[in-house]
């Protein structure tokens, strides 16, 4: 799960993918805007057939809290 | 005060690496922390921007290392001051006040119907809907309702949805050249900008 969350935002913020790590923040290491974010938000809907309400984005911090909202999620 | 940098093209890596040696340790780390060099350069303006202006308008030659509030919003602290940073791809933008503000600058990207859907309310997406621009009218409501979201200091906390844009000052411009949109959201009605094609 970690690598393709790691893939799919390597490919949006065009940032080689070795370089991204769980503890990565998206906005302080990564570059993202607040767009890029509710952007992002939308491919993972897309990609893991989830849905991500509002009041979790703000928790999205880093690529782990992605990862880990996918897999609980996921698992439901 | 807005102070407004949008011509990134010309920001050399040596005007980058100097501006880098002189910002204080606690900001330059800040910026180092971003993968990409363009978001460090980005960084480094968006400080550069706030030192001219806090010189330029109040006289200070220092800027204390910010504090933030729990949804991150950041603040000089012990001084009645108000400031607002923002950088997209196409422009840094920094506001100084005496007054709560906030400020928003994006770069007008293709309309993304998912985003608009979360972000929207139901007369905004039908506005949307009929309109001959959507890619300008998104990023227009996208930074007004960003820039309410800054002053407010709740990020992205504050549902966007429900935001009423009519209950604030808010001003817009769209730089149709350089492709994208600048939004503040203040108290009063003194808004001035400054572009700088120097900094």
């Amino acid at each position: 799960m970690l690598d393709k969350v790691i893939s799919i935002i390597s490919e949006y913020q065009d940032i080689p993918a070795d370089t991204i790590h769980a503890d990565s923040h998206l906005v302080n290491d990564l570059g993202f805007t607040s767009y890029d974010v509710v952007s992002l938000v939308g491919k993972f809907e897309d990609e893991f057939d989830i849905e991500v309400p509002d009041r979790k984005i703000k928790l999205m911090k880093t690529v782990d809290d992605i990862v880990k909202f996918i897999e609980a999620a996921t698992e439901e | 005060m807005i102070y407004l940098y949008d011509t990134f093209e010309n920001y050399s890596d040596e005007q980058y690496l100097k501006h880098l040696a002189s910002l204080p340790a606690w900001r330059r780390e800040k910026a180092l922390q971003y993968k990409k060099l363009d978001d460090r350069k980005r960084s480094v303006l968006a400080f550069v921007l706030l030192q001219r202006a806090l010189r330029e308008e109040y006289g200070m030659t220092e800027v204390p290392e910010f504090v933030y509030n729990e949804f991150g919003k950041p603040s000089l602290p012990n001084l009645p001051l108000h400031f607002s940073l923002s950088h997209c791809k196409d422009a840094v933008a920094c506001a100084v006040s005496d007054h709560n503000i906030g400020i928003d600058v994006e770069s007008i990207v293709p309309y993304n119907p998912d985003v608009a859907r979360r972000i929207c309310t139901a007369a905004e997406l039908e506005m949307l809907e009929q309109s001959d621009n959507k890619d300008v009218d998104f990023i227009k409501l996208w930074t007004i309702k960003e820039a309410i979201s800054k002053y407010e200091g709740l990020g992205l906390s504050l549902q966007f949805a429900g935001i009423d844009a009519e209950k604030y000052n808010t001003h817009t411009q769209i730089c149709y050249e350089k492709k994208y949109c600048i939004t503040v959201c203040y108290e009063r009605s003194e808004i001035g900008f400054k572009k700088l094609s120097v900094c």
